[in-house]
């Protein structure tokens, strides 16, 4: 009972963030810390392999990276055919992003107050960014593919009562694209964080456990990474798809 | 630096720049990272599609090999075969051939040989004629010649015979040339 007390008591920090103020605006400076860490990592991965990168035997790496391209090369060309290419940079981009950020939450707290390290995922800052950026993409690739008044006819196609269902579907896509991203890491950073917090006599457990959770929470942080650029991808193929 | 507690739900200027950061990553990506990894992919898959094919090929031309070797293979042994037949048939030919001269030379041979046999026969006979004819002048001159009575004609007749037949000992070539060709003749036979 004294222990559960003690569990309860502990405060775990949600939404905390190391903030920083300019004009007018907050910024959340660990997750943009980490989020520059993981687009440094991308980055520099994809630029090293782009000049290592051989046609005959390929390493771990370029293995890793071609298998992304080609998956996401093939998903694109299937569900969306070759005109719309231009997705796979932006797909490929999302995934490896978003993984490598995920993965962030494996190491020891850097640039957080707290002794676990939140994926910039588990911000909704990036989560909404990226939402928001895919909305406005697979829209906009949506009016160019049916124009303005058939996007707009799509929108409010029959029975006309459903038009706002529409409408609020189509808002959800993004938005879901970003919680559901969000959900996973933040409560994936929570784990990490109560599996620390263990009391002393729990140690044992937490030695086991901590290590363990950090495991699925890996293979989480792969799952989410695939399901953000797979319904990219399919979001795409809803906006420009053919009326049946 | 601050820490602050909000609505975690709410976003805020971090907005901004996660989105900014990530337009970065995607372009650099989208420039620099993905077109040599596309292009990476497209060479290994049309180099294994060539190895593919030119296994195909190669297999292809294996297969036509085998194929022109058995053509080739059936076909000597064809012209082996004729080339025999030729020669077994030639060799039948010659021999036939020389049996058929050899044939010929023994008949010519053998005929020859009658022919010679049958002039020797002749000429003999005809010299036998021409004796007995001078042998019957000589014996009626004898006995036109003198008296004739049974004793004197008879010893005229031993007599002229006798003479004819010194006459021919007179004349050895003839009873040579007889003997000669007798003797011929018992060989031939």
């Amino acid at each position: 009972m004294s222990s559960a007390g003690r569990l309860v008591a502990i405060n775990i920090p949600v939404g905390d963030h190391v903030t920083g103020k300019l004009g007018g605006l907050t910024f959340n400076l660990d997750t943009i810390w980490t989020t520059g860490a993981a687009c440094v990592i991308v980055v520099g991965m994809g630029l090293y392999l782009a000049r290592k990168a051989t046609t005959g035997v390929p390493g771990r790496l370029q293995l890793f990276w071609e298998g992304v391209v080609g998956w996401i090369s093939d998903q694109v060309a299937q569900s969306l055919g070759p005109k719309y290419r231009h997705v796979v940079p932006l797909a490929v981009s999302l995934f490896m992003l978003i993984l490598v950020a995920n993965w962030l939450e494996i190491l020891p707290g850097l640039f957080h107050n707290t002794d676990y390290s939140p994926a910039p995922t588990a911000d909704v800052n990036l989560t909404y960014a990226l939402g928001a950026l895919v909305f406005v993409l697979t829209n906009a690739a949506g009016i160019r593919a049916r124009g303005i008044g058939g996007y707009l006819k799509h929108l409010t196609r029959k029975p006309r009562v459903m038009t706002p269902l529409h409408i609020l579907e189509e808002l959800a896509k993004p938005l879901t694209l970003a919680l559901r991203l969000f959900g996973n890491m933040f409560s994936g950073g929570i784990m990490i964080a109560l599996l620390i917090s263990f009391p002393l006599q729990f140690a044992p457990a937490s030695l086991i456990f901590s290590p363990l959770w950090k495991l699925f929470d890996m293979f989480i942080g792969v799952i989410q990474a695939f399901i953000f650029a797979l319904l990219t991808i399919l979001y795409y193929q809803f906006a420009i798809e053919e009326e049946h | 630096m601050e820490v602050a507690s909000s609505n975690f739900l709410v976003p805020n200027g971090t907005f901004i720049v996660e989105l900014a950061a990530f337009l970065i990553v995607l372009l650099i990506l989208r420039r620099y990272v993905l077109p040599p990894i596309s292009k990476i992919i497209d060479e290994r898959q049309a180099t294994i599609r060539q190895a593919l094919a030119d296994a195909d090929e190669a297999k292809q031309r294996a297969a036509d090999a085998e194929e022109e070797y058995k053509r080739i293979v059936s076909e000597a042994r064809q012209q082996a075969r004729s080339v025999v037949e030729e020669a077994n048939r030639q060799a039948e030919q010659a021999r036939a051939d020389r049996r058929e001269q050899a044939e010929a030379e023994y008949q010519r041979i053998v005929s020859s040989a009658y022919a010679d046999i049958e002039a020797q026969s002749r000429r003999a006979r005809q010299e036998l004629r021409e004796q007995a004819a001078e042998m019957a002048i000589a014996v009626a001159e004898k006995v036109i010649g003198q008296g004739l009575d049974r004793q004197a004609q008879s010893a005229l007749i031993d007599r002229t015979i006798a003479e004819v037949a010194g006459s021919q000992d007179g004349t050895p070539e003839l009873a040579g040339s007889q003997a000669g060709a007798s003797q011929t003749a018992g060989e031939t036979a």
